[in-house]
C-alpha cells in the first residue's frame, strides 16, 4: 500500500472517512513509520487547535439586520428619488428646446443678389473683409465707393 | 426536524414572496454558528457581528432570484465566508487579530502552572492562526471546527477541492511547525 498522504490524514482526523478505508489507512499508519511519525504531528496539530475556543454568546441579531434593511430599503428609494430627479430635469429640458425651435423663426431668406455674391465668393471684396485689399482703390473712388 | 418545521428552501420562497418576517427563521436558525464562524475568520466580534448582518441582508436582497442549486446554508456559508474574506483583504487587520485573539482569557484552572501552561498554550494557537492568509483560515477554520469535508468546503468556496486539499495541508503543515513546542 502507498503511503497515506496528508490529504487523507486530515480526511481521517475529521472523520470524513467511510469506516473500511479507516480502518485500513489506520493500519499501514500503525505499521510505516514515517506516516506515523506525520500522523503523530498532524494529531498533535489537531488537538492544539482545541484550544481555539469560542464562546458563542447568545446576541440576536434581527433587530440590527431588520434596521439595516429597512435602511438600505431608505437608501434605494431615495437613490431612486434622485434618478427621477435627474430624468425629469432632462425630460424638461428636452421639452423647452423642442418649444424653443417651433418657436423660433430664422431670419428672411437671402435675396438672389446676396445668393449670387455668396456663391461667387464676393464677399472677400468688400472693404471689411479679411483680406481688405480693395480698400485703398476704393478710398480713391471718387463716388465714394460702397457704403461704409 | 420537525414534520410542521418549514425547510429553509421553503422559509426562502416566503422570503422570495415578499414575507419578510421569514428571515427571523432563518436567522435565529443560522446566526449562532454564523458568528462562530465570522469571528474565527476575523478574530473580531464587532466585525464578526457587522458581516453576519450584512450576509443576512443579501439573503434578504437574493430572495426573488434564490435558485436552490446548494443547499441554502451552503449558500449562506459561501457568502458570509466571502464577507470575511473581502473584510480581511479590505481592512488588512491582521494585526488586530493576533491582538484581539491574545486578549480572551483562559478560564482558570486549580493549578496556577497548568494555568499558565494552558495560556502559553492558547496564545501560541491564537498566534499561529493570526500568522495564516485569510484563505488558509477560512480552510481550517472550516474543516477543524465546522466539521466540513474538503468537497463541501471547496462549495462553500468556490474553489477548487484540490485548492482546498493544498491550502488545509500547507496550513496545517505551517501550525505543526509553530505548536511544536506544545506537542
Amino acid at each position: 500500500m502507498d503511503h497515506v498522504n496528508d490529504s487523507q490524514m486530515l480526511d481521517l482526523l475529521g472523520g470524513h472517512v467511510p469506516e473500511i478505508e479507516h480502518t485500513q489507512l489506520m493500519a499501514h499508519i500503525d505499521q510505516c513509520s514515517p506516516c506515523k511519525a506525520r500522523w503523530q504531528q498532524l494529531a498533535d496539530a489537531w488537538s492544539l487547535l482545541g484550544n481555539w475556543d469560542m464562546h458563542a454568546t447568545d446576541t440576536d441579531l434581527t433587530a440590527g439586520i431588520m434596521a439595516r434593511i429597512s435602511q438600505n430599503a431608505d437608501i434605494q428609494w431615495y437613490q431612486a428619488g434622485s434618478l427621477l430627479k435627474i430624468a425629469a430635469s432632462i425630460l424638461i429640458a428636452a421639452s423647452v428646446g423642442h418649444m424653443a425651435g417651433r418657436l423660433y423663426r430664422p431670419d428672411a431668406p437671402p435675396t438672389t443678389e446676396q445668393q449670387i455674391v455668396q456663391a461667387m465668393h464676393l464677399g472677400i471684396l468688400s472693404p471689411n473683409s479679411a483680406t481688405g485689399w480693395s480698400d485703398p482703390l476704393l478710398q480713391g473712388d471718387p463716388s465714394g465707393g460702397p457704403p461704409q | 426536524m420537525k414534520a410542521d418545521t418549514p425547510t429553509d428552501q421553503q422559509v426562502m420562497a416566503q422570503l422570495g414572496t415578499g414575507q419578510s418576517h421569514a428571515l427571523t427563521v432563518l436567522v435565529k436558525r443560522y446566526q449562532k454558528r454564523a458568528l462562530c464562524i465570522a469571528q474565527r475568520i476575523l478574530g473580531h466580534r464587532d466585525m464578526a457581528e457587522d458581516a453576519v448582518q450584512d450576509a443576512f441582508v443579501r439573503v434578504y436582497r437574493g430572495a426573488r432570484t434564490y435558485q436552490p442549486k446548494c443547499a441554502f446554508s451552503t449558500w449562506f456559508y459561501r457568502i458570509l465566508v466571502n464577507l470575511c474574506i473581502d473584510r480581511i483583504r479590505r481592512q488588512k487587520k491582521r494585526a488586530d487579530l493576533i491582538l484581539h485573539h491574545q486578549t480572551i482569557k483562559t478560564e482558570q484552572a486549580g493549578d496556577p502552572v497548568e494555568s499558565s501552561l494552558a495560556e502559553e498554550r492558547k496564545r501560541a494557537v491564537h498566534r499561529a492562526i493570526g500568522k495564516l492568509n485569510e484563505r488558509e483560515r477560512t480552510a481550517v477554520m472550516l474543516h477543524r471546527f465546522e466539521g466540513f469535508s474538503h468537497q463541501r468546503i471547496a462549495e462553500i468556496t468556490e474553489w477548487t477541492e484540490s485548492a482546498v486539499e493544498s491550502l488545509l495541508v500547507r496550513a496545517y503543515k505551517k501550525l505543526r511547525q509553530d505548536l511544536q513546542k506544545f506537542k
